[in-house]
């Protein structure tokens, strides 16, 4: 079997195969590799302790299915598409407080009134109001989108969804948001200079 | 400062995502450092779930043997079943085969036993019974020939059924019924 130094060099399919396999070592390469990028999605929807059980949950399932993974897709996405289920069930299990942002996301569907959104605001950072403003299926495509960098076609296959929804969603999103970027004062003074550099004019 | 609405035509024109980059920054910030004990929880965690599940393999084993030694014997009793009743079946239709046999076997003795009987009523006897052809077809009637024929088939079939039929139709399958008729 490969040392670590060998595993470290495999893409996540590779590895994933090699745990279908009967790899240990790969599969612990694969937690090592993704324990931060999924517990910073958990942690998005919803607190800390729970992300962390929630991620554990995650690859425990990860591992009893890994036979049903098939190279044909990413091995982030697939490991994503576990990881929101799992975030949706245990939340729906343990009925979290009305105030986290999932749970908002998944409650009320997101759809507060801006001017509600703008007087919160200021308090939060710009995620918590996308978890407020969106569904939780826009935070979550939002979320891959930017932050993971993944093509609409695995986020479609993460959510469920068709490429066309997927990119319905991302605009909604974005139209949503965007009024919502001006409230945050101390990301437009850095934004600001960025712009004004790049356009020249001010928007009022 | 003052405010800045975006909207995406000014994105466009800036060539540029605030949105994207805020909410990047706001993620990378807030992003978990790797933690070493988190991993050794998962990964024993993993361990102790592999091990109750060959726990439930070598459960689910016992299962399937004993779930496999029924259906091995629920097979073999169909296969004995349908083998008797196969068996059942065959027998029957041998035996009515046999029991035609034995029926054409008897109807050919009966008509060859009849039709010897009227050639040697009417050779020992030749004259009575031309004459009496002769003075019957004269009057409009029918030889009388035809009915002593009948008669004497009648006679012999009845005869032959007495006898015991198993034993003349193995007979038959030796030596035709003529030659042993001849005998």
């Amino acid at each position: 079997m490969a040392g670590k130094a060998g595993l470290a060099s495999r893409t996540d399919e590779q590895l994933a195969y090699q745990a279908q396999c009967g790899c240990a070592a790969s599969f612990e390469e694969l937690l090592r590799r993704f324990q931060t990028p999924v517990l910073a999605f958990l942690r998005q929807r919803g607190s800390t302790r729970d992300a962390e059980d929630v991620l554990q949950e995650t690859f425990l399932r990860a591992y009893e299915n890994l036979h049903r993974y098939r190279p044909r897709w990413a091995f982030s996405t697939w490991l994503f598409t576990i990881a929101r289920r799992t975030s949706i069930n245990y939340c729906r299990r343990e009925q979290p407080d009305a105030n986290s942002p999932a749970a908002e996301a998944a409650t009320s569907a997101g759809r507060q009134p801006i001017e509600e959104l703008m007087a919160v605001e200021s308090r939060q950072r710009m995620w918590e109001v996308a978890a407020a403003a969106l569904t939780e299926e826009q935070v979550t495509a939002v979320w891959l989108h930017y932050v993971e960098e993944m093509p609409t076609e695995e986020i479609a296959r993460v959510l469920g969804r068709s490429r066309g929804s997927v990119k319905t969603m991302l605009f909604r999103a974005r139209k949503r948001l965007l009024p919502l970027l001006s409230e945050f004062d101390e990301g437009i003074a850095v934004v600001d200079g960025v712009a004004d550099e790049k356009v020249g004019t001010n928007y009022g | 400062m003052a405010r800045r609405h975006w909207k995406e035509a000014d994105v466009r024109q800036a060539g540029f995502d605030p949105l994207a980059e805020r909410l990047r920054r706001e993620a990378t910030e807030s992003r978990p450092v790797f933690s070493e004990t988190l991993h050794r929880r998962i990964v024993e965690a993993i361990g102790a779930g592999r091990r109750s599940q060959s726990q439930a393999t070598v459960r689910q084993r016992g299962a399937a043997r004993r779930r496999h030694a029924f259906g091995v014997f629920v097979t073999a009793a169909c296969l004995l079943l349908a083998v008797a009743v196969g068996w059942r079946v065959y027998e029957g239709r041998v035996a009515a085969a046999r029991k035609a046999a034995i029926e054409r076997y008897v109807d050919e003795l009966a008509s060859q036993v009849a039709s010897r009987w009227v050639l040697s009523d009417l050779l020992a006897d030749r004259g009575a019974s031309a004459g009496f052809d002769q003075l019957m077809g004269s009057a409009g009637l029918s030889p009388r020939s035809g009915p002593l024929a009948d008669n004497a088939r009648a006679a012999a079939n009845s005869l032959l059924r007495r006898l015991p039929i198993d034993v003349g139709l193995a007979q038959s399958s030796t030596q035709p019924p003529e030659d042993r008729f001849a005998q």
